[in-house]
């Protein structure tokens, strides 16, 4: 820079007054010596040179000349392969910004197949983790998992990204000495391990837990909640936290096979019937009188809380018990498929059902009953409510995309509706997205 | 070329003799590329530049080329 500097003011100066100066060039010997001709040509000459010389570009510092490139350990070699290239560009898609919120299946799917995150999309994956993983401690075992040994590899060049080997590497000492999202992230680990010795762990820790129980109810939530869980979900809807209740509650209501839901079964047997008319079969609605303790204590709120404004009292109870009882008591006691019972006509109750059979469709993972919703929904069934057109979204995450209509016939497209539009859109993400991550 | 990327004393590449060139300032932090790399020497094709090598694409381990 000097070098340049000195050219200017000798120019400014001018030639006659100033002497000349001569840039050192590297690669090029000095000329400090006089040099016949004109001092303004020579000068003019030396500043095209420098300025050639400048643009020309850094030079390789060769090995052995001080202030040395450190080389970093290489990783080590990963078993498992990189996803297809097809499912690959998919991700950089979602990465930057199409149907983020199925990151979290793309990643699962990715874990089952023992397939690898591309390593190029690693950095964007795991600053994207980052960014929400407080909301979503799943995402970041998840990507942790599916990045493998290049994940690890580049967690210890970036402290941004520790998660991923707070994660894999955390011993004993974590679950003794860790803060709570260390704490969390092993027993996630353990249950992803072994399930059961997750739920000791839990069991074993539950007295002396306090506010972190809840914590350890929505790790169960995560993975692995089978009936062997439900003598410590059923203990846990008499504690004191209301926080706690809802949560065991919740997970209750996802085993079909829990006391709690026979209870609900109970409950619900009463409110629908399927009366043989002469105009055909129809859905007969009788919603529950009163919410009394013993619901109240499985988690049924009595209150309009959450539930959609356009409900009255008694529809609100319904629609909650619904939402918690196994579907087979439906199947069961009409002595027909989801399919079938969605086609008998329930006049102004069917948002009702829908939207309660959905929530417990997919609270027991219940494909069945997903897709026949769906299929229902996509065919005009009842979304026009904007809890309706809520329930529609959240199923067409949830659903089977193999299995369910991916387009609707109903009407012409210019008049599909939005939320139909979107669930079809969705669906057909989803299954290109599966088909990908199985190559 | 096949290169090494390296974080210190800065952002650079090395290569296989052990000399280096600096990586440009403006080009960022090159995650990716060192993600690609994984400390493992990587192909890279690049912008020569006053201020350093702006990378621009390098080659994954099945040959496809991966714009930086």
């Amino acid at each position: 820079m000097s070098e340049w500097q000195d050219l200017v003011t000798a120019s400014l100066i001018g030639t006659e007054r100033a002497e000349v100066p001569a840039p050192a060039v590297p690669g090029l010997p000095v000329r400090a010596d006089a040099v016949p001709g004109d001092p303004a040509a020579l000068l003019l000459d030396r500043a095209a040179l420098l300025t050639v010389a400048r643009r020309g570009g850094t030079l390789i510092r060769p090995a052995g000349s001080g202030g040395e490139a450190q080389p970093l350990p290489a990783a080590e070699p990963d078993p498992a392969p990189a996803v297809s290239p097809a499912a690959g560009s998919r991700l950089d898609r979602m990465l930057g910004g199409e149907h983020p919120d199925l990151l979290a299946e793309w990643l699962t799917a990715a874990v089952a197949h023992s397939r690898r995150v591309p390593p190029r999309l690693l950095p964007a994956l795991l600053d994207r983790v980052r960014r929400v993983s407080p909301s979503d401690p799943e995402l970041r075992r998840l990507s942790a998992e599916a990045g493998g040994a290049r994940a690890r590899w580049l967690a210890r060049l970036n402290p941004d990204w520790t998660f991923v080997t707070a994660l894999t590497e955390s011993g004993d000492d974590t679950w003794r000495l860790g803060g709570k999202s260390q704490r969390r992230g092993y027993l996630a680990a353990l249950r992803a391990r072994d399930p059961a010795a997750a739920r000791e762990l839990i069991t074993q820790s539950w007295a002396a837990a306090g506010p972190e129980r809840v914590m350890f109810l929505s790790v169960l939530a995560n993975q692995g909640l089978s009936l062997a869980d439900e003598p410590l979900l059923e203990a846990a809807l008499d504690e004191r936290d209301a926080e706690v209740r809802g949560w065991a509650a919740h997970l209750l209501a996802r085993l079909p096979g829990s006391a709690l839901g026979q209870r609900m079964a109970r409950r619900a047997a009463g409110c629908l019937r399927i009366d043989r008319g002469v105009h055909g079969a129809r859905l007969i609605v009788t919603p529950p009188a009163d919410c009394d303790a013993a619901m109240r204590r499985d988690g049924v709120t009595s209150r309009r809380g959450g539930g959609p404004a356009e409900m009255d009292g008694r529809t609100h109870l319904l629609h909650e018990v619904l939402a918690r009882t196994p579907l087979r008591t439906w199947t069961g006691q009409f002595g027909r498929t989801a399919e079938q019972i969605l086609a008998v006509p329930s006049d102004a109750w069917a948002p009702v059902l829908f939207t309660g059979w959905s929530r417990a469709a997919m609270a027991q993972r219940d494909q069945d009953w997903m897709t026949a919703l769906v299929d229902w929904a996509l065919a005009g069934g009842p979304t026009g409510t904007l809890f309706g057109a809520e329930t529609l979204r959240q199923l067409a995450r949830r659903a089977d995309p193999a299995r369910c209509a991916r387009e609707t016939t109903a009407r012409p497209a210019a008049e599909i509706p939005l939320p139909i539009r979107d669930a079809i859109s969705v669906l057909r993400f989803r299954y290109d997205m599966l088909k990908e991550l199985e190559l | 070329m096949e290169i090494i990327p390296v974080r210190a004393p800065a952002l650079a590449i090395r290569g296989a003799d052990g000399g280096s060139l600096p990586l440009h300032p403006g080009a960022g932090d090159c995650w990716p590329l060192f993600a690609l790399s994984g400390g493992h020497p990587v192909t890279l094709a690049g912008e020569w530049t006053p201020r350093g090598l702006w990378p621009l694409t390098a080659w994954d381990e099945a040959g496809r080329a991966v714009p930086l």
